[in-house]
């Protein structure tokens, strides 16, 4: 189920507020967990047991590494940080990191292994070789969202940053909780702890979960769908001139960015409703001006799992320069492979790494520091571009296709033209040019919403309304952080 | 130290922020009383209005769904098992969400106002639909198939058969592999195969779409076009590619060869290809030698809007792109009916919409003027013809395989196959590989598949499970329960506007005395113009009574459309059949199976609604029904006290054999000597003698119109009864039973009808009634506005200049009359009727009223109708009669014969005993009344006027 869906807001949302306001709180959790369920299983019924399964292990290894059992009612204790483990404990955590990653591994990675392998043993020659599975994997919804933040929250018992949860039912809601399940933002467990035991739920709170749902589906149904069209439309043409190579790529860029900070403010907004504070997981990432600064503002909720519990184990930044740049970009190229098993992640992932490490040297700013400012924005927008080109195409030979049209390196055939007939419309070129002045000109949800007043308040409805109505008389929706 | 501990992390400062939103909690409530008005009003709404449908319809039993079948233990055993139950609930589930978001009252009032802002002012088209350069649109799939991949990219092919889902077959993406076993299985059998993709209309029209394009002589193919076609010579399979012709031919804006806000060509890009084909087929040598069949072609105006229009769902009023009109040539066979496909031609065409349009009249296009009926008449040959719209890469393949294996062998003596589907098929399409061609004798009717004529005879007994029981051409009511459906393509995201839906209907019982039938296909309708008609919402396990007609009996004029099948290749050996619904508009069924008020209906059930009418009377086809039973009893209870005046409403008295002509449907053919008035039986059928009076008279020079004055209650329905009061001819329903259709026949044997009743309909409520109340004629106004029409019409024939004019004037006044219904009545105590009248009269003579003029270049022949207000005497008035108004409109007095009786022979007969074959005439206008097409005693002979 997508949030910009008409059975998502007439049916499910109001459903599942009706029955989590009506019934006692200590059932408000199950009801939640029931529902995020069914959100769940919509997209495919039987994932639902891959969800329960990986939640009762990481259940079990979070009460196992605190010393209890899952069946005792002994009373869970913070460990104690900087305290070697047991055995028994490093078992648990292992049992859970290998479960989580096997899972994301199985289900993410099998046909790319097996298509990567293939091609090689042709590549050699030995088409014999090639292993032909007769079933292909389908990939499990939001598998990697859920499996790292089930991760999080053994490391951090393991750690002592948190304390394990004996109620399964609220482990169970905070795994499965339909607002960021899908897509994030990953929240970790130290951080929604204590909302599990305790939250508050006003007026004004859920009022503010309105304003983040409206400006959340405006962004999404008026911004990302028009340019996720002019995006598709080159994309999926086998030849494309340089300026459309280039408005395409552009248009792509704001798509993403739209279409996913989008979804994260919907879930931020559909859990103030519920009473819980998710954090902010985009921070105005266009503004950066470098690749360094674009990732302390770009998915920050990946950015920072992947640097507390993949960049600072490896070792951080102190074991030397040397070393640095190398977690840098291995934490950047998984980072890429996290989005999506093909080489064109790899690749996406590499090219970050790359200027993260590059950047490092440079004293963590960019080579172009001396430029004015709206300049470094520019630059290092138009290199996160050129990366996203990797993150859309099809595979990595259409993705060199895609950058030879917009550098000029191939001369577009006859066709080429033909897809200026559809992107160069008023309606596409209208959004594009709102995407563009929004990105660089307008406030980011948060601080909009920090002070509602009566205008805003008019302007939150008003832009609700007519996003419902036009997400009803499109059938074009699609939803990019769906498929990681 | 200090500096970081102030720092917090991006929980503390959401937790924080959060806590601190700056808002009025008056404003907080407004803001949430607001969303979750909402949120909560939308559902709510949609419930009372599927609650009030559900109970107007009563539409059905669920026995529950099979998901629960399925969860039995031994189901959930094994992996397969629950695989299965999974791909069943994802099946329910997208099939719900389709569902829900195609019904959703929101999106139906809101679509139009938004298209118009997105698509009407900013172009942005929508997901089907995309928006060129003026009026010019185009269809998606068609720009996609141009601008996408090849579609013989290994890597496109292999993406393609591993798209789907769990509980969708993928595609089989290889058109090469299907046509090269399609080839062979038609070798098999001797018979050669021709491939035509037909372009697209960007192929042609590029500059259309694109202003890049503005000069440009571009060839634009698909990437795998032309290896497309060495695969094809390579595998030796004929390929006929119209695009190089169309590129070549296409000229100025003026002669265009594809429609601008259509998928399809125009007639004229139509007739070029056909032409071309002929050419080609007869250099092939592959068909036997045979004299020409002659086929005549009549040429016909229409006007239209564009199937891509349709689908941008702006509001029915929307001016952003016009309805366009082209000039079609229907083929009539020598006998003067329409051409007709042949089951023993040597030549079979499967095609698909382009083929369908200007051939099929639900497309809109006009009709017995598409592809083949061309392509037939170019030959000199008749041909057979399997044509679906849509789907060209199986759908026809599929029916062809369906019909050799019921036993129908639709390629016996046949010599050629011409295999055409739209271009875009070809990246689009499933090119499935599992049909099997081999005939099966023997599962037809029991065993007799000779007794089956490939295009349409009934099959007559021998229905599986028949106790010997006559099978009714017109059909049977039984009740059953639906085992499976067919799902239907939401509206607007197929390039066709009508579909129709397939179940298997099981458990079937019936009254004693009909045919038994166990077990059923049957075919309905499932999406209308665009909307999804209540069979849509039909699902296994429901308990439905219907009617049964034959499919043989019908397949000629649904064949055709879009017809979503079930898998289920068990079923072919089913018997099939059609249930006709009350939603068919009357000229879709053939006589014998019009839908009037005894038919059950769609959405009657076995219980509840006896009567099989759904108590919707909102519908169109409901208030036809209504109109057609009251009258039916009007005329019964006329009948029985041996009268003939009904008194209607407010005074209006209606005609009882009005009345009566307009419950008997089809007059003409087969049911004329049935339903006619006529004394002599041979002499029932009206359609000989106006076709034979025309061809006399088209042979003297001299042009006939044939000026049917509508019946009063056809008009009027609303003042005949109290229960017919909120009737309305507004929402373009007919009330004249099938007029339209048998003037469609007239028209398509070449006879020239003036068709009233639509000039009435928008002259109804502007002014005086067009009918006296009390009387069985028109009234002044009508005869005004009637003779205005024609007279317009006139004045664009080349001799009307040539005529000396006369300048008339008109005066005003008041007259009481006598009507002959009031007299009939024998109700004194009812007041007399006062019209207002206009009177013609010449200034020069002084003479009241317009005399008749026998050298008058139109003659005007008829009944009463030319009479009244112009003879005086017992007719009311001189010099306000048709005549009189038709010489003022005109400028010249016109000849004059017409008789108080029936307009249909006698007058003729009149005009036979001039015996001067009607020399210096150029026109004759038959004008009389309706009804006598089935209520003249005299009946319609043919009366030899020119010698």
């Amino acid at each position: 189920m997508v949030f910009s869906s008409a059975l998502f807001f007439f049916y499910f949302l109001p459903l599942a507020l009706l029955v989590y306001y009506l019934i006692p709180r200590r059932l408000q959790h199950l009801a939640l967990t029931v529902f995020s369920y069914i959100f769940y299983g919509w997209a495919n019924p039987y994932f639902v047991f891959l969800l329960f399964g990986s939640t009762l292990v990481d259940y079990a290894c979070g009460l196992t590494i605190c010393g209890q059992r899952p069946w005792s009612s002994g009373e869970v204790v913070l460990l104690e940080k900087g305290v070697p483990r047991r055995r028994n404990q490093k078992i648990a955590l292992f049992i859970s990191i290998a479960t989580n990653l096997s899972l994301l591994g199985f289900f993410k990675y099998f046909n790319f292994g097996i298509d990567s392998f293939n091609a090689l043993v042709t590549t050699l020659g030995a088409d014999s070789m090639q292993w032909n599975t007769f079933f292909r994997i389908t990939l499990p919804l939001g598998i990697s969202f859920y499996t790292f933040q089930s991760m999080s929250y053994t490391i951090d018992v393991y750690r002592g940053d948190a304390k394990a949860i004996r109620n399964f039912t609220d482990f169970a809601c905070y795994v499965s909780m339909f607002p960021q399940l899908v897509a994030g933002p990953i929240v970790r467990f130290h951080e929604l702890a204590d909302q599990l035991q305790v939250r508050d739920h006003t007026v004004e709170k859920f009022a503010r979960g309105v304003a983040f749902i409206s400006l959340g589906l405006a962004k999404k149904v008026l911004l990302a769908n028009p340019c996720g069209k002019i995006a598709d439309t080159c994309f999926d043409a086998i030849d494309v001139t340089t300026l459309d190579a280039w408005y395409g790529a552009f248009a792509y860029g704001f798509q993403i960015y739209f279409d996913f900070s989008a979804y994260s403010d919907m879930a931020i907004g559909l859990g103030l409703m519920l009473g819980f504070v998710f954090p902010k997981n985009f921070d105005s990432p266009y503004l950066s001006q470098s690749i360094t600064e674009f990732w302390q503002r770009w998915h920050l909720s990946l950015s920072h799992w992947l640097r507390d519990y993949l960049y600072i184990p490896l070792g951080g930044n102190r074991k030397g320069e040397q070393r640095t740049y190398v977690n840098l970009a291995t934490v950047m190229v998984l980072g890429g492979l996290w989005h999506g098993a093909s080489w064109n992640f790899v690749i996406w992932g590499s090219i970050h790494g790359v200027m993260l490490a590059f950047e490092r040297m440079q004293g963590k700013d960019s080579i172009y520091r001396r430029l004015p400012a709206p300049l470094r924005i520019a630059i290092t927008f138009v290199i996160v571009t050129i990366a996203w080109v990797f993150f859309r195409a099809r595979d990595l030979g259409a993705a060199m296709h895609y950058l030879g049209n917009m550098f000029g390196f191939l001369h577009p055939g006859d066709v080429a033209a033909l897809v200026g007939g559809l992107i160069y419309q008023p309606y596409f070129l209208i959004c594009f040019s709102l995407a563009a002045l929004i990105t660089w000109l307008a406030p980011q949800t948060w601080d909009l919403t920090r002070r509602l007043n009566g205008p805003k308040v008019a302007w939150c409805l008003a832009m609700f309304w007519l996003s419902l109505a036009i997400m009803m008389t499109q059938s074009y929706n699609p939803f990019i952080y769906f498929i990681f | 130290m200090t500096q970081k501990k102030i720092k917090l992390s991006r929980e503390e400062q959401a937790k924080r922020e959060v806590g601190r939103t700056e808002i009025s909690r008056r404003l907080a409530l407004v803001l949430v009383v607001a969303f979750l008005f909402t949120i909560y009003s939308v559902p709510v709404i949609q419930q009372v209005i599927d609650r009030r449908k559900a109970a107007a319809n009563q539409t059905v039993q669920s026995t529950g769904e099979s998901i629960l079948d399925s969860m039995k233990p031994a189901g959930m055993m094994s992996l397969q098992g629950l695989m299965s139950i999974n791909a069943t609930l994802l099946k329910r589930i997208s099939l719900y969400q389709e569902h829900l978001d195609d019904t959703i009252f929101l999106t139906r009032a809101l679509n139009p106002a938004l298209q118009s802002l997105v698509t009407g002012w900013l172009k942005g088209g929508n997901e089907q639909a995309y928006c060129g350069l003026g009026q010019w649109l185009f269809y998606r799939p068609d720009v996609e198939y141009l601008t996408g991949r090849g579609f013989l990219d290994p890597q496109v092919l292999e993406d393609r058969s591993k798209s789907g889902g769990e509980w969708q077959t993928p595609p089989q993406p290889d058109p090469v592999k299907a046509l090269k076993q399609f080839r062979d299985q038609l070798g098999e059998r001797n018979i050669e195969l021709i491939v035509m993709p037909v372009p697209s209309k960007p192929m042609i029209y590029p500059d259309k779409y694109s202003a890049r394009y503005e000069g440009a002589t571009e060839r634009l193919q698909n990437a795998s076009f032309d290896d497309f076609l060495h695969r094809l010579d390579t595998e030796g399979i004929a390929c006929f590619d119209p695009a190089p012709l169309l590129l070549k031919a296409r000229g100025d804006d003026k002669n265009l060869l594809y429609l601008q806000c259509d998928t399809h060509w125009t007639p004229l890009g139509m007739r070029l290809v056909a032409g071309a084909l002929a050419d080609h087929i007869r250099a092939m040598k592959v068909l036997s030698d045979q004299p020409d069949v002659p086929y005549r072609q009549v040429t016909m105006e229409i006007t239209n809007l564009g199937d891509i229009a349709k689908m941008l769902k702006l509001p029915e009023d929307q001016d952003f792109y016009q309805q366009e009109t082209v000039t079609i040539e229907k083929v009539m066979q020598r006998d003067g009916q329409p051409w007709r496909p042949d089951p023993n031609a040597e030549i079979l065409f499967l095609g698909d919409s382009f083929s369908n349009i200007y051939s099929l009249d639900g497309m809109g296009w006009g009709e017995c003027a598409g592809f083949v009926e061309t392509l037939s008449a170019n030959l000199g040959r008749p041909v057979d013809r399997i044509v679906i719209n849509d789907n060209g890469s199986y759908a026809t393949r599929r029916i062809l395989s369906r019909e050799e294996r019921r036993g129908a062998d639709r390629l016996a003596g046949k010599r050629l196959l011409i295999y055409e589907f739209a271009v875009r098929e070809l990246s689009k399409g499933d090119w499935k590989t599992d049909l099997d061609l081999t005939p099966v004798t023997g599962m037809i009717g029991g065993g007799d598949a000779e007794a089956i004529a490939p295009s349409g005879k009934i099959a007559g007994s021998g229905t599986q499970g028949n106790t010997g029981v006559e099978i009714p051409a017109d059909g049977w009511i039984v009740t059953g329960t639906i085992e499976a459906i067919t799902k239907v393509p939401s509206p607007g995201t197929v390039p066709y506007k009508d579909c129709i839906l397939s179940f298997h209907l099981t458990g079937i019982q019936s009254d004693p005395g009909s045919p038994v039938v166990d077990e059923a296909l049957v075919y309905v309708w499932g999406m209308r113009e665009n909307q999804l008609t209540d069979n849509a919402t039909l699902s296994p396990g429901q308990s439905v009574t219907v009617r049964l007609v034959p499919w043989d009996v019908v397949q000629d004029r649904y064949g055709s459309y879009n017809r979503q099948e079930l898998d289920d290749d068990s079923l072919l050996f089913l018997d099939a059949y059609w249930w006709p619904s009350e939603g068919d508009k009357k000229m879709d069924l053939p006589a014998d199976t019009q839908p009037v008020a005894d038919l059950a209906t769609p959405g009657s059930v076995a219980s509840g609604n006896p009567d099989g009418k759904t108590p919707e009377s909102s519908t169109k086809s409901d208030s036809l029904v209504t109109f057609i039973d009251v009258l039916k009893r009007i005329v019964d209870e006329l009948e029985t006290a041996q009268k003939n005046t009904w008194q209607g409403r407010d005074g209006w008295l209606f005609f009882g054999p009005e009345l009566r002509s307009l419950t008997v449907g089809h007059f003409w053919g087969e049911r004329a000597a049935e339903v006619s008035r006529a004394m002599n039986p041979k002499y029932a059928d009206p359609l000989p003698a106006i076709v034979d009076f025309n061809e006399q008279l088209k042979k003297a020079g001299i042009d006939l119109w044939v000026v049917p004055v509508p019946q009063k209650a056809s008009i009027y329905p609303e003042m005949i009864n109290d229960q017919l009061s909120e009737l309305t001819t507004g929402d373009g329903t007919r009330y004249d039973g099938n007029l339209r259709e048998f003037y469609d026949l007239l028209k398509s044997s070449g006879v020239r009808v003036v068709d009233l009743y639509p000039l009435f309909v928008a002259h109804k409520t502007d002014g005086a009634p067009l009918y006296c109340c009390q009387d069985t004629h028109w009234s002044g106004r009508a005869i005004k506005l009637t003779a205005r029409e024609l007279a317009r019409q006139v004045k664009a024939l080349g001799w009307y200049d040539s005529v000396p004019k006369t300048q008339y004037q008109l005066s005003q006044r008041d007259i009481e009359i006598t009507g002959d219904l009031w007299k009939s009545l024998g109700n004194d105590s009812l007041v007399k009727e006062t019209l207002s009248l206009a009177f013609v009269s010449d200034p020069a003579s002084g003479d009241n009223g317009v005399p008749d003029w026998r050298e008058s270049p139109v003659l005007l022949l008829g009944d009463s109708h030319n009479l009244v207000f112009h003879i005086g005497q017992d007719l009311f008035a001189k010099g306000a009669g048709f005549p009189d108004h038709l010489a003022n409109e005109l400028g010249f007095a016109v000849d004059l014969e017409a008789v108080r009786g029936s307009g249909a022979t006698p007058a003729r007969i009149n005009l036979m005993r001039r015996k001067d074959n009607l020399a210096g005439k150029k026109l004759v206008i038959w004008c009389f009344t309706a009804r006598d097409f089935s209520e003249t005693t005299d009946g319609w002979r043919n009366v030899p006027i020119i010698r």
